[in-house]
């Protein structure tokens, strides 16, 4: 499954994806406690309510994975 | 209250009056909280006031718009199936010429537009009435095309694509305001009508 | 028909009947505008009663979207010369804090109901069959903007790995933080693809390095960008904004 030509393409990528950015560079650390950007934010929305809202539902979802999956291998 | 002023004639039926207001307050609905929808992603050069609007922010809006959508849609079957099998809208609403149509808005302009009966409608009204079912019309075909632009992609192709129904659905919805803005003012310089719409029935001129 | 001017008629009409019937016209036009003022002012939209019947009325849209969305029904696709350019960036976040994922440490991880749990890399996953489509990306904002994207088929993809096909929903988990999902029949939508190519470039950051998934058939938020971890379950996941208020279905 592995060409040579992919794995070469992707080695490089670290470091040359800075480059597509036009104009502003990308990869500055989020000011999670900043407002959100955008028109579908509510007006009191904060940037780290996403990753709060993401780790919360990691865990929520966890045990629901764990259990499907062992069910799926039982059938 | 005497015998003599007990004249009263029928002027509006239930089914039409019931739905008229249904249809006032899906509108408001619809209209407020597709202004906020607007101002996500404004077409024009404008934004409306938030005060106007509905639903807080844009999610709120959208939530809005289409728990009303449902209401203005199914009411307006319920009208329109009524108005073209009872025969209301051919009694109602037609004929209707734009010779009739013009003299009558510029009797209204001047202020001399007789509304004796209100039973019959003017051919001002008749052009009013039957435009805004028209524009409700639209509205519901452009909105299904920006809901469902791949689902209805034949009816958003109709209106130029998806950008072009987001025109169509703007400008139906402008002119739909504007019709039912005169329509108000016209209620309030004439108030005798807006009981006729919630009982039914009116006095008897003469 | 006899015409008589307005203010005769009007006239006709001033005596005391005209007094109550404005007395009630003044009160059916108070309790319309009080009506008026509950519903955009705080006090009824805010209401627990009217954010449970919203949320009910968006659940049901959800099954009256799921009832429209027909598999078979292909978005338009356009030419290259549709394209637009530049195309606009979107994200919770500004422009300069695109999430940068290190390419060569990247794994796509995957759980649930999925057979071959085994991790992909980049390479692998570059390896695989590829497809391309210029199609329409609808904002839920209302704006709109053509692409081309290339990737493999997702329908592919969810064999290979051996999905469950008669589960109910995917979840995505993406490098920034943001989380959504989607249901089975979209994802099988054969334009619904796995991308890694936006304009024949290797996807920027800004649009998502390394893959966005790409569905024509759904609103921009649920497209979701630098996917790090999905997973296959009859569970609903729910997403970032779906929880917020945004409806879930969300289809085109």
């Amino acid at each position: 499954m592995k060409s040579p030509e992919a794995i070469a393409v992707a080695a490089i990528l670290g470091t040359v994806s800075l480059a597509f950015a036009a104009g502003t560079t990308p990869g500055k650390p989020m000011k999670m406690d900043e407002p959100m950007h955008g028109e579908m934010k509510k007006q009191n929305m904060k940037k780290g309510d996403v990753k709060k809202a993401a780790e919360k539902k990691a865990l929520k979802m966890k045990p629901v994975m764990e259990k499907e999956a062992a069910g799926a291998q039982k059938r | 209250m005497e015998a003599a002023q007990a004249q009263w004639v029928k002027v509006h039926p239930l089914v039409v009056r019931v739905t008229h207001w249904i249809n006032a307050f899906a509108i408001l609905i619809m209209v407020a909280s597709g202004w906020r929808i607007y101002n996500a992603s404004p077409l024009f050069g404008f934004r409306f006031p938030n005060d106007l609007t509905l639903g807080g922010w844009l999610a709120g809006a959208l939530q809005w718009h289409f728990a009303a959508l449902w209401l203005l849609v199914l009411n307006g079957i319920v009208y329109v199936g009524y108005g073209i099998f009872s025969g209301h809208f051919r009694r109602k609403l037609f004929p209707l010429t734009p010779r009739a149509v013009l003299s009558d808005v510029l009797a209204a302009l001047r202020g001399k537009l007789a509304h004796d009966d209100l039973a019959v409608y003017n051919a001002a009204q008749r052009a009013a009435y039957l435009a805004i079912i028209l524009c409700l019309v639209v509205l519901v075909l452009s909105g299904l095309a920006i809901w469902k632009p791949v689902q209805f992609q034949e009816i958003a192709w109709l209106m130029g694509g998806y950008e072009g129904a987001r025109l169509v659905h703007f400008f139906a919805m402008a002119l739909m305001v504007l019709i039912a803005l005169v329509h108000i003012v016209m209620v309030i310089l004439v108030p005798r009508t807006f009981p006729t719409i919630i009982t039914g029935r009116a006095r008897r001129m003469s | 028909m006899k015409k008589r001017s307005m203010e005769t008629s009007l006239a006709d009409h001033r005596g005391k009947l005209i007094r109550s019937i404005e007395r009630r016209l003044f009160l059916k036009q108070g309790l319309s505008l009080g009506a008026l003022a509950l519903l955009s002012g705080c006090e009824l939209t805010d209401g627990e009663g009217v954010q449970k019947m919203l949320l009910a009325m968006s659940r049901w849209n959800d099954g009256a979207q799921a009832w429209l969305f027909n598999s078979t029904k292909l978005a338009p696709e356009y030419p290259e010369s549709a394209i637009t350019k530049p195309f606009p960036f979107n994200a919770y976040y500004g422009e300069d804090e695109v999430r940068l994922v290190d390419a060569a440490s990247y794994k796509l991880e995957l759980s649930g109901l999925i057979r071959e749990k085994k991790p992909w890399t980049l390479p692998e996953l570059y390896a695989l069959p590829q497809t391309s489509q210029i199609t329409r990306h609808i904002c839920v904002e209302g704006w709109s903007a053509i692409g081309k994207w290339s990737g493999v088929r997702f329908s592919d993809f969810l064999a290979r790995v051996g999905a469950d096909a008669t589960a109910k929903y995917i979840g995505f988990e993406c490098a920034d933080d943001y989380t959504t999902s989607i249901d089975m029949a979209t994802a099988l939508h054969p334009q619904t693809v796995l991308t890694f190519r936006f304009a024949d470039q290797i996807l920027p950051p800004k649009y998502g390095f390394p893959m966005k998934l790409r569905i024509p058939t759904k609103l921009g938020f649920k497209n979701p960008k630098h996917i790090t971890a999905m997973y296959v379950t009859n569970e609903y996941p729910g997403g970032y904004w779906e929880d917020q208020g945004y409806n879930w279905f969300s289809g085109s």
